[in-house]
């Protein structure tokens, strides 16, 4: 009996071991942030010495509101908000895997400003943050691309999504060719004639007449190994969509799309880091790689200069992006609350023949947000609605900041040019609840 | 004694209510678990089922900018990759398995330690061989086997093209790689439980090692044997992360053998995400449907093989 007993205990002893070995497992995943998803979680306790009352109206209804334990009372701080105002609430955003890496950095640092707003960001995928913004699951969505008129005719009646650039990406010809270190020069057209499979030797006349005579004379009588990513992505909607109004048999055939695309020749790879590895361990492989892969790998992988319209070719860095989306949409954008389905920035961005040193596979990506938050459709409350727009004011601001340890500089996104910022500002302005502007305060 | 085992007994039969409560519980659920997957399956690729019909299978093209989503060459990647993982796994497989039911007898622990090795092969993650696949064995493939294999048995059509690494025949081999445990584990099982009077009886005949495992021994097990094959190819069917590293993500008819492919799992792992258009959502959702029913009809093959063969071996003794 008393055998038994023991046993018994022993095993009830080693189950409760097994279970608090897989709550503390669990717990200390979630706190290392696992892939894919980060919340940043920090209860503010700076506000219950605050005294002062300094408040504006619409920001102090949306507190008093609150029943968070991190703000109980009227709260104003001295501290280095933008709107001098502590704030609340936990929001959860969704979208493309591009910005993942920055935007990790954005919520952490943004923790620091605004300690009490909790921000969680699924990286599910351009498509994936389109949808869930449709379904009402996330305050803001996130995508490489504008919606497409098939995907505005999906939203919600009587809803009006806002399109809102908030950071760039770069796209660059990546290549691995044993004993060459110098930067070829490609043009748009050579690039989507060497994708449709009509040049298939890196020795190619088309390919050689771009390139200095020494350099000429240096590229190899071997076949190009094509790669690409596997997946649907924003880096390949950007590249496709810049082959297609480089060259018409691409538009024509191919096209562009941040969903499958049909691929004449070449070898998928998943993800970036995916597309990386292919090109780093095949030779003579040329493929597109999003330059944000190459300014934190630095000197690992080969890239080539890609001619703009002017007719100078441009090794991409962070400026010329940079000046390539200023010059793209110096002729305007879409007015705020128009669609974009028809406006393309890469296009602005080809067509831009004045610019001499600007990047021509330049894009933005987007954060989605709908313009009347109160609406059902948008499931959000007006503590949500604050916080959303208040984290985006500061990403398309002090989030772009450059600098030695800036994280758009070493993560490798190139700052919004400021006629985006001026417009992110105007259509973030617009944004209501019950008919209130938000960020009224501001 | 008697009294605290009858004590056990009296508490034992509330605890019998409990356990007849969760497992019946556990196995109904089970059961709904699987017709709701149909059900959902079904349901979310309605649309698509509706504008492709079977056009769906037999259609080369998928594409977003036409809009248009048919699986014929992931059909034909999955089955070929399948195929080739079979062609070589089940060698590989059956032979450890041999080895260690045969060649180890009176060894036992030298048999325990290996046996082990190979299960502890079949439980590490796909990821780690997907990522070992990429960066050294498509490398490898590439630069010492491919180019001989198409020197050598350049068949029209089998390995033409381009020796790239990433293709096809790589996603076959590392699949073979994954399912040899597979199969090398349950068919050891089987080849243990097959009765020493069998081999006995060869042995005593004369026989040697070669003739008792070819006559007394595999006959016997052929059926399990089957099985656990079987059990393998539903491995390299369901089989995503590895296979997506390796098999190049070409979404075309392939050519050859050399030439990038996809399979109806990489096909979702790699386009789920950037699925909007309800269209599209929906004919990703027909090829999970697919890939359930391909799933579902060799594994009830699977099992029914598996248990006739442990019904039968039952009988036999």
């Amino acid at each position: 009996m008393n055998l038994y007993r023991t046993a018994t205990s022993g095993t009830t002893i080693g189950l409760v071991v097994v279970l608090v070995v897989i709550v503390v497992a669990a717990g200390a995943y979630i706190a290392l942030n696992p892939g894919g998803t980060t919340t940043t979680t920090v209860v503010s306790t700076t506000t219950s010495t605050q005294t002062s009352t300094s408040v504006s109206t619409q920001t102090s209804t949306s507190v008093s509101t609150q029943t968070s334990t991190s703000v109980s009372t009227q709260t104003s701080t001295s501290t280095v908000t933008s709107t001098s105002t502590t704030l609340s609430g936990s929001i959860v955003g969704g979208g493309g895997t591009l910005v993942y890496p920055i935007m990790q950095d954005w919520i952490n640092t943004y923790s620091f400003v605004q300690p009490g707003i909790q921000i969680t960001y699924n990286a599910v995928g351009s498509g994936k943050g389109i949808q869930g913004i449709t379904a009402g699951l996330y305050n803001f969505g996130e995508s490489d691309a504008p919606l497409t008129s098939a995907q505005y005719a999906g939203l919600p009646s009587g809803s009006n999504l806002l399109t809102i650039p908030i950071s760039d990406s770069g796209i660059i010809p990546a290549y691995n060719i044993p004993g060459l270190t110098a930067h070829l020069n490609f043009t748009g057209n050579v690039l989507a004639e060497i994708f449709y499979g009509t040049i298939t030797q890196w020795n190619d006349p088309r390919i050689a007449s771009l390139q200095s005579s020494s350099v000429a004379a240096q590229l190899p009588a071997h076949a190009i190994q094509v790669y690409h990513r596997s997946d649907g992505s924003g880096t390949m909607y950007g590249f496709t969509q810049y082959l297609s109004d480089s060259n018409a048999t691409w538009a024509k055939n191919v096209g562009f799309t941040t969903g499958t695309i049909a691929w004449p020749v070449g070898v998928g790879c998943l993800h970036n880091a995916g597309v990386a590895q292919c090109i780093a361990g095949n030779p003579y492989s040329l493929g597109p790689l999003e330059i944000a892969y190459e300014i934190a790998n630095p000197g690992q992988i080969n890239f080539g200069a890609v001619r703009n319209h002017y007719g100078n070719f441009i090794l991409a860095n962070l400026t010329n992006i940079s000046e390539a989306l200023a010059a793209g949409v110096k002729n305007g954008l879409p007015s705020t609350d128009s669609q974009w389905s028809s406006y393309s920035v890469i296009q602005q961005t080809f067509n831009d023949t004045t610019d001499k040193y600007i990047y021509p596979v330049s894009t933005f990506t987007y954060a989605l947000v709908y313009q009347d938050m109160s609406g059902s459709y948008a499931s959000s409350t007006q503590v949500q609605a604050v916080a959303t727009l208040d984290f985006l004011s500061w990403v398309i601001t002090s989030g772009q900041a450059t600098g030695p340890v800036a994280p758009t500089t070493t993560l490798g996104y190139p700052p919004l040019p400021s006629a985006a910022v001026t417009l992110d500002k105007q259509l973030l302005a617009t944004i209501t609840y019950n008919g209130t502007p938000v960020l009224s305060g501001s | 004694m008697t009294a605290s085992s009858k004590g056990n007994r009296r508490s034992g039969s509330k605890g019998d209510l409990v356990l007849k409560t969760v497992v019946g519980a556990a196995a109904v659920g089970i059961v709904a678990l699987l017709i709701g997957l149909g059900i959902e399956l079904t349901s979310g690729s309605w649309l698509s089922i509706e504008t492709f019909g079977l056009g769906f299978i037999t259609g080369s093209t998928w594409n977003s900018v036409l809009n248009t989503y048919n699986v014929f060459p992931a059909l034909v990647g999955t089955l070929t990759a399948s195929a080739i993982a079979l062609l070589l796994g089940l060698p590989i497989g059956l032979g450890i398995a041999i080895f260690l039911s045969e060649r180890t007898r009176g060894i036992r622990a030298g048999a325990t330690a290996l046996g082990s090795l190979v299960e502890l092969l079949a439980a590490v993650p796909s990821v780690i061989y997907g990522l070992w696949g990429l960066i050294v064995l498509a490398p490898f493939m590439r630069d010492y086997i491919e180019p001989p294999l198409k020197s050598i048995l350049g068949l029209p059509g089998l390995f033409s093209g381009t020796p790239i690494g990433t293709d096809l025949f790589t996603g076959g081999v590392i699949l073979a790689i994954m399912i040899v445990p597979t199969i090398s584990a349950v068919s050891r099982d089987i080849l243990n439980a097959v009765p020493n009077s069998q081999r006995e009886a060869m042995y005593s005949l004369g026989a040697t090692d070669w003739e008792v495992v070819r006559k007394a021994v595999l006959p016997y097990a052929r059926s399990g044997i089957f099985g656990a094959t079987i059990l393998g190819l539903g491995r390299a069917v369901g089989e995503t992360m590895a296979v997506t590293f390796v098999i190049g993500n070409n979404i075309n008819l392939p050519k050859s053998l050399l030439s990038p492919g996809a399979t109806l799992t990489t096909l979702i792992v790699n386009q789920f995400g950037n699925t909007f258009d309800p269209l599209s959502e929906a004919a990703l959702v027909e090829v999970g449907l697919v890939l359930f029913l391909l799933a579902l009809v060799i594994n009830i093959f699977a099992r029914l093989l598996v248990w006739r063969m442990t019904r039968s071996t039952r009988f036999r003794v």
